[in-house]
């Protein structure tokens, strides 16, 4: 019972795109591996809402270099899978391995003092890491070997993208014939739940996530398999002689019958599938298990476009915040001033004009000096992992937030810096 | 059944007698150093969740500690405590006398050589990085064959039994020994083990170096001690049987339960979902056998070492059927990965095992040594272990079930860590307990074993047959 699977599951082909690693950061693993990370850092995203914030659901390849495996039991801290993407900053890395509790108070993750040196004159060569005061132990700081390993190990640590993504995000063409349903709602809904497995442009990788451009099911006359795999999830199935084995989860307790049928939607009128068009209602039969002999309804019944919003919405942004800024900055917008920069008070995120703050966000920054503070921490960049509607939510919440006092933005405003490369 | 253990008489005072009780002795003595040092280790470990900056030293880090407190509970503490009961109820249920007393010292050596160099070599850090397998693998050979000569010593005092027939005790320590050795082997062999295939053998040897290995012993010695000290046979023998088949056949293919939505074949996570199910057949024949046979007993047994037997039952059964229904996809979205997980090996490992070999040592040593424990003594460590365990388990449930919750609604990471702070620090006040009982049943140890106590020559004359 354990043999055979091994041998079965030991020959699992690599993610494309996935790299093996350099000896650099395999010795980083092994440093990983004898001090116990791997007790409190699962690597393992699960196809669950919880495990969101940690990337998309792992693929069996993507273990395919990683024997000591380390999936891990037990989460006490955060997944691992995909940090090299999420904090991608090896200062930030440095910092908080030598002492967790300098850019996040609440951690209890222990400190590793052990993987670094503390010596009176910087070496030619190396850098500091620059620890704010009453963390710093008198002296210069820098990673040893072992330090230098984990952290390139932490940053290899990178979920390869699903999909080839050669041309960036494609801005969603304006469709010519009214598609009635709102195609706005449908591909945000499709970005934050399918497209993680999907793909954004519904090619999947074949033989791991089933592709959905050119799938009979998504392109049927009937809609009744297409929604009751979207409402109770699908596994184990054979498309095109192929067969799936990852599981894709039910989404009926996690979106409304709406918010179904613009997926759907999206699904069937995107990467030249041409399936008819289905209503809530069709949903709600579904749900109940009723069979659709009829034909999708007519496109006018379906939901009035929604029309842009120009508040925002502060819990949303509060909340994207903390998923993604928080660990420098503070919750409190703080920062830890020398090492990683405050935002309360900050004259961008006060300023009227709002593009140097979105432009920062999309593309990061780094090198920067601020009241005459030059900060070395490199920010990363949120063109490829927040949607405009989130970038501006962030945005709202920091230019509303501590006292700041900036004009708010919009979508719209991210969507032309975007474009302004 | 006819040759029942409560039957077979025990002969006291014989030269062969001396040498079991000498063997017997040490191997406890032994297990309790184990205890009571793998369980300060824990109790540190858990303080560190409180104050993360306490003892930042290589060698007194969370991340190397964990693994010695519990590689050192499993190989060391409870493996030696049971293959010394094994031996014993193997010599006294055939009505034998002990194959090799070489043999033992033997085994003793390798087990204690293994935990030694174990113990060392991980705060090195020197790991091979997999949960409950962390021991180098030239580690593991020794644990292995201190396994071999010990089962090999079982088999060979069985098979100088009087009768023909083979006490069910017998079957489980046997069984369970001769099947770990396999699972030994198996999980030291690389050719399957990489990337995810190594997720599948860990996933079948994280769970069965549990349930193939402590739970038939614990069960198998229980199976002894408890007629004796209740003087009555066991309620069933042929349901003994039924649970012993059905928990060899079902046990080996649960182990994927332990990575549920993770990238392992779906297919292989069903399946040991049903077979999770199908382990309520032998749990629950097991403990109704062994609750049957308490039925009827008087008040006196709350003064007795089977109250340990019957906390171990209870925490069998609660424990197993845990199991059972943490198994299933729905709860485990919300537990898996959460602290949950280790309230219910803490009750498990703690509540069941640990306390059914209390039961067995309590109720087997004075009857080898002569030696009786104090009663007052017996019963401050059966209280400190009992309060301290509950409190331990209730709080990480709590904390597990708030973990999962604050994920499920979406909450900031770091959140999920300050929600549980606070049951993390009554996990600490129950180890602590917990610990206290530890040391209280090293002294109990050493009043049945090398003391001369007054304890002993009070007992001497009211000793039951």
């Amino acid at each position: 019972m354990g043999v055979l699977p091994g041998i079965w599951l030991s020959k699992v082909p690599p993610t494309p795109g996935l790299k093996p690693l350099t000896p650099l950061e395999a010795r980083g693993r092994d440093v990983y591996v004898s001090e116990g990370c791997f007790y409190c850092h699962t690597q393992q995203v699960r196809p669950l809402s919880g495990d969101k914030p940690f990337g998309r659901p792992s693929a069996p390849g993507d273990y395919a270099y990683q024997t000591t495996e380390l999936l891990g039991s037990e989460r006490t801290g955060p997944d691992l899978s995909n940090i090299g993407t999420r904090q991608s900053s090896s200062i930030w890395q440095y910092i908080h391995l030598y002492q967790p509790r300098a850019v996040v108070p609440q951690s209890i993750m222990p400190a590793f003092p052990w993987l670094f040196r503390v010596v009176d004159e910087l070496p030619p060569g190396e850098k500091a890491v620059p620890l704010p005061p009453q963390f710093a132990p008198g002296g210069v700081v820098v990673p040893n070997d072992d330090g230098k390993a984990l952290a390139a190990y932490l940053l290899s640590l990178k979920q390869p993208a699903l999909v080839p993504t050669q041309s960036g995000a494609a801005p969603l063409s304006p469709t010519t014939e009214p598609l009635g349903f709102d195609a706005t709602k449908g591909a945000a809904l499709f970005a934050d739940n399918c497209a993680s497995c999907h793909g954004a442009e519904g090619k999947g990788v074949p033989g791991t996530f089933p592709p959905l451009a050119g799938d009979p099911v998504v392109s049927a006359a009937n809609p009744t398999a297409h929604i009751s795999a979207v409402l109770r999830g699908l596994s184990g199935k054979v498309i095109n002689v192929q067969k799936y084995e990852a599981q894709m989860p039910a989404f009926a307790d996690q979106l409304a019958d709406q918010q179904i049928a613009d997926i759907i939607n999206h699904e069937r009128s995107s990467w030249g599938n041409r399936g008819a068009l289905i209503s809530a209602a069709d949903v709600v039969a579904a749900r109940a298990n009723e069979p659709l002999p009829k034909q999708a309804t007519s496109p006018e019944q379906v939901s009035p476009i929604a029309t842009p919003t120009p508040s925002f919405d502060a819990a949303e942004g509060s909340k994207l915040f903390a998923d993604n800024c928080a660990a420098c900055h503070g919750a409190e917008g703080k920062g830890v001033p020398g090492t990683l920069p405050p935002l309360a008070g900050d004259q961008v995120v006060n300023a009227t004009d709002p593009a140097e703050h979105i432009t920062a966000v999309l593309r990061g920054l780094s090198g920067k000096a601020i009241n005459g503070q030059k900060y070395e921490v490199e920010m990363p960049p949120f063109a490829d992992r927040l949607s405009d509607q989130q970038i501006a939510d962030i945005i709202n919440h920091e230019r509303t937030s501590w006292g700041n006092q900036g004009p708010l933005v919009t979508p719209a405003d991210v969507t032309k810096l975007r474009a302004n490369k | 059944m006819l040759d029942s253990a409560a039957a077979i008489p025990l002969r006291t005072g014989a030269p062969d007698d001396r040498v079991l009780a000498r063997v017997f002795a040490a191997y406890v003595a032994s297990a309790a150093i184990w205890l009571v040092f793998s369980t300060a280790v824990g109790l540190l470990v858990s303080f560190k969740f409180a104050y993360p900056d306490f003892a930042t030293t290589p060698a007194l880090s969370f991340g190397r500690l964990r693994a010695i407190h519990t590689s050192g509970t499993f190989y060391a503490w409870a493996s030696q405590a049971l293959i010394g009961l094994a031996l014993f109820v193997a010599a006294r249920s055939s009505g034998a006398k002990l194959y090799s007393e070489r043999l033992a010292w033997i085994s003793l050596a390798l087990l204690n050589l293994a935990a030694v160099l174990g113990t060392v070599t991980l705060d090195l850090g020197f790991t091979y990085g997999q949960e409950y397998r962390e021991w180098l693998w030239w580690i593991r050979v020794i644990l292995g064959l201190g396994l071999i000569t010990a089962v090999w010593n079982m088999i060979a005092t069985v098979e100088r039994r009087e009768g023909e027939h083979i006490y069910i005790s017998n079957w489980y320590t046997i069984g369970g020994t001769l099947w770990t050795i396999v699972m030994v082997v198996v999980s030291m062999l690389p050719w399957y083990q990489s990337g995810l295939g190594q997720v599948a053998v860990q996933a079948f040897f994280m769970h069965n170096a549990v349930g193939l290995w402590f739970t038939p012993l614990s069960l198998g010695v229980s199976y002894y001690a408890l007629p004796k000290l209740l003087n009555r046979p066991i309620y069933s023998y042929s349901l003994g049987v039924f649970a012993f088949w059905t928990n060899l056949i079902f046990y080996p293919i649960i182990g994927a339960h332990h990575f549920e939505f993770s990238p392992l074949p779906w297919w292989l996570q069903t399946t040991a979902i049903v077979f999770s199910v199908a382990m309520l057949v032998p749990v629950l024949s097991g403990t109704a056998n062994f609750l049957l046979t308490f039925r009827g007993t008087r008040e006196w047994i709350y003064r007795s070492p089977a109250m340990f037997i019957l906390v171990g039952v209870y925490g069998y059964l609660l424990g197993s059927t845990q199991g059972t229904f943490e198994a299933f996809r729905s709860l485990q979205q919300l537990w898996h990965l959460t602290n949950y997980t280790v309230g219910h090996s803490h009750l498990t490992m703690y509540g069941f095992v640990t306390f059914a070999i209390w039961g067995g040592i309590y109720a087997l040593l004075p009857r080898a040594t002569g030696k009786y424990p104090y009663n007052l003594a017996m019963g401050i460590h059966f209280w400190l272990s009992a309060v301290g365990v509950v409190i331990y388990v209730a709080a990480l449930s709590a904390a597990g079930t708030i973990q999962g919750l604050d994920w499920f609604r979406g909450l900031t990471f770091i959140q999920s860590v300050e929600d549980a702070a606070p049951y993390w620090l009554w996990r600490s006040v129950g180890g602590s307990l917990m610990f206290a009982g530890h040391l209280v049943f090293a002294f109990n140890v050493w009043t049945m074993t090398y003391s001369r106590s007054y304890a002993e020559l009070a007992a001497a004359e009211t000793v039951p047959a």
